[in-house]
């Protein structure tokens, strides 16, 4: 393994990149190229931020049961069960609440649009209905939905898996990402987790093998008047708050949902969230403190990083 | 964070056992349930492949369906997109790889990536151009190149579309091409294909046939936005505390079509941003592989984008 392919592209108001080791290089080109056109699959369903979403064409219809295709319908049942989980902590009806905020664009670069739903206080993830036997979701009431967190999880999970029978490679999504098998040196990956505040620094180095690893934290996306994109529209703000939420899992959605859970839970709950979950994570509080479960810090490199 | 953040004093302390929570836990709070969830339906879309998961791609169909009514109705010309295949680079050598396997790939052989390279690159390129010899295309070649067929190649090598061969609902699957990766320097060879593929375009038929199949989440998507930017190519500049990022945008009958750095000059441009191309890269020191919670470039890029789009208004 001396050789590695990487192929990047603007997917999802992010670069998206892919990483394969050894191989035969225009195979592998193809490849990496079928992988990368999830992520425009991923983002037509389910972007907020296009006119022309599936996903906007459903907020379109309140009160009436609206047939959906399964990618779609899988990332909201997902999302809605995190919700579930969560207690509303993670919950993809915020969309509203996001764009009033001014986060009126993300994913399609430049196309800022407004959808014309005002923030419902009262609309939350227990508006959702999904019927599973007939593949449709039914909106109780008008709401935004907003899938971001999970929706770009989906994306590198899919691309990940259409990769799968290549062992070694690397699914990045703008900070989210599937690392599979070892790197081109013929390790483990060697993930940096960005300090939330002094961005030049590393909190952490973890070494990973066929994980998904994705950090949620205030930081990754500003609006010009500085709102905060992680709302938790039913609690109460700043508790025992976090500055950032690594959590490596199977699956890069998973990962990501849960970072944006616990992010939004705080410290206490936050914690007990991502155990209950069994889950490892790697917590930034507030006040800068570090802290790894016991899992990731037995995977950590011993001299360095690990301060004992 | 609103709240005031100190220097880091503690920089490691296990996790301690938290308190769980009171209440009783609901069914869904199984240890790990979420794990198991998650997995289960990255596998269900996985599986569902094109063939069910194009109601998502359906509006996409319609509308440049729509936009390519000012062309000629042509009849689809298996022949003409046969002929397309041997210059699409994709087609090869996505036929010697060890695929087949893999269950999750594609048995399909030329003739049915061909068939499916012409739609999609048609469907890529929804561009009123009225005249369908490939020559008229060269001019527009280097835009087309950035959205050459190869990614919609690619998407028919999921197991759905391998089930349905030349099924003719193929190519809307492929319709969100618009982030094609390949620079146009390194897609030289494409450009003629990828030209010659949009300017057939016999596609245009069947991608509204199939619209038939659109359920009401189809029918919901109405109203497509009208075009705001002028068609064309440009490009931005991004900066970051990383560097500077230079993107090249595409714009194709008013839309982004792509939107890809052609210049790269982050500090990181080695281990995680650059490589746009195919090709071959040498392993460069660094101490991490990826950076998790880094979107400093991305930022960049999404600035970068923002001026090219500037200049397209």
């Amino acid at each position: 393994m001396s050789a590695t392919h990487e192929l990047s592209s603007a997917a999802m108001g992010t670069v998206v990149s892919i990483q394969v080791v050894g191989g035969a290089q225009r195979a592998i080109a193809a490849r990496i190229r079928g992988a990368l056109e999830w992520f425009p699959r991923v983002e037509a369903a389910c972007s907020r931020f296009r006119d022309d979403s599936e996903l906007r064409a459903l907020c379109r219809h309140v009160g009436e049961p609206v047939r959906v295709s399964p990618l779609l319908f899988e990332v909201l049942a997902f999302a809605l069960a995190v919700a579930e989980s969560s207690d509303g902590a993670f919950d993809p009806t915020v969309g509203a609440h996001m764009e009033h905020r001014g986060f009126t664009s993300a994913w399609h670069p430049g196309a800022r649009v407004h959808s014309g739903i005002a923030p419902d206080e009262c609309a939350s993830w227990r508006d959702v209905q999904l019927s599973a036997d007939n593949q449709t979701v039914l909106l109780a009431r008008p709401l935004l939905l907003d899938l971001g967190a999970v929706a770009k999880g989906m994306a590198v999970d899919l691309a990940a898996r259409d990769l799968h029978d290549l062992e070694h490679y690397a699914v990045y999504a703008g900070g989210d990402m599937y690392l599979s098998g070892r790197n081109v040196d013929g390790e483990t990956w060697r993930v940096g987790i960005r300090h939330p505040v002094q961005h030049d620094e590393l909190v952490h180095t973890v070494h990973v093998s066929d994980r998904a690893v994705c950090t949620s934290g205030n930081y990754e996306k500003r609006t010009t008047t500085g709102a905060e994109h992680l709302v938790n529209t039913h609690a109460q703000p700043h508790t025992a708050a976090l500055a950032s939420v690594t959590v490596m899992a199977p699956t890069a959605m998973v990962a990501d949902a849960l970072a944006t859970a616990a992010f939004v839970l705080g410290e206490q709950r936050g914690l007990a969230f991502l155990q209950e979950q069994d889950v490892d994570a790697i917590v930034v509080t507030h006040d800068l403190r570090v802290l790894v479960t016991d899992a990731v810090r037995h995977s950590m490199r011993p001299a360095r990083e690990h301060v004992a | 964070m609103s709240d005031p953040l100190r220097r880091p004093d503690t920089p490691d302390q296990p996790v301690k056992s938290p308190a769980r929570s009171p209440r009783t836990p609901a069914p869904a709070r199984i240890p790990g349930s979420l794990l198991v969830l998650g997995a289960a339906a990255v596998l269900t879309v996985y599986g569902a492949g094109f063939e069910r998961t194009r109601l998502a791609a359906q509006q996409f169909a319609d509308e440049s369906a729509a936009g390519r009514r000012p062309l000629p109705p042509s009849g689809v010309s298996e022949a003409a997109a046969t002929e397309v295949s041997p210059a699409a680079p994709m087609a090869e050598p996505a036929m010697t790889e060890p695929d087949a396997a893999v269950a999750s790939n594609t048995s399909a052989g030329a003739a049915e990536r061909s068939t499916d390279v012409t739609p999609s690159a048609a469907a890529v390129a929804p561009a009123p151009i009225s005249a369908p010899a490939s020559a008229s295309a060269a001019s527009s070649g280097a835009e087309q190149a950035t959205s050459e067929p190869a990614p919609s190649t690619a998407v028919v090598t999921k197991p759905a579309a391998a089930q349905s061969k030349t099924n003719a609902e193929a190519p809307v699957a492929a319709k969100p091409t618009s982030t094609a990766t390949a620079k146009s320097t390194a897609s030289d060879a494409t450009t003629p294909a990828a030209a010659i593929a949009v300017a057939t375009t016999p596609v245009a038929d069947t991608a509204v046939a199939s619209s038939t199949v659109a359920d009401s989440a189809a029918a919901a998507a109405t109203a497509p936005p009208a075009p705001v930017w002028k068609d064309g190519t440009y490009t931005g500049w991004g900066t970051s505390r990383h560097g500077d990022i230079q993107v090249t945008l595409v714009i194709t009958s008013g839309r982004i079509e792509s939107a890809d750095i052609s210049r790269c000059e982050t500090r990181y441009s080695c281990s995680w941003i650059n490589h746009l191309q195919p090709q071959v890269v040498k392993r460069q020191s660094a101490d991490v592989d990826y950076v998790s919670g880094a979107t400093q470039s991305a930022n960049a890029f999404y600035y970068a984008v923002l001026e090219a789009l500037g200049k397209a208004k």
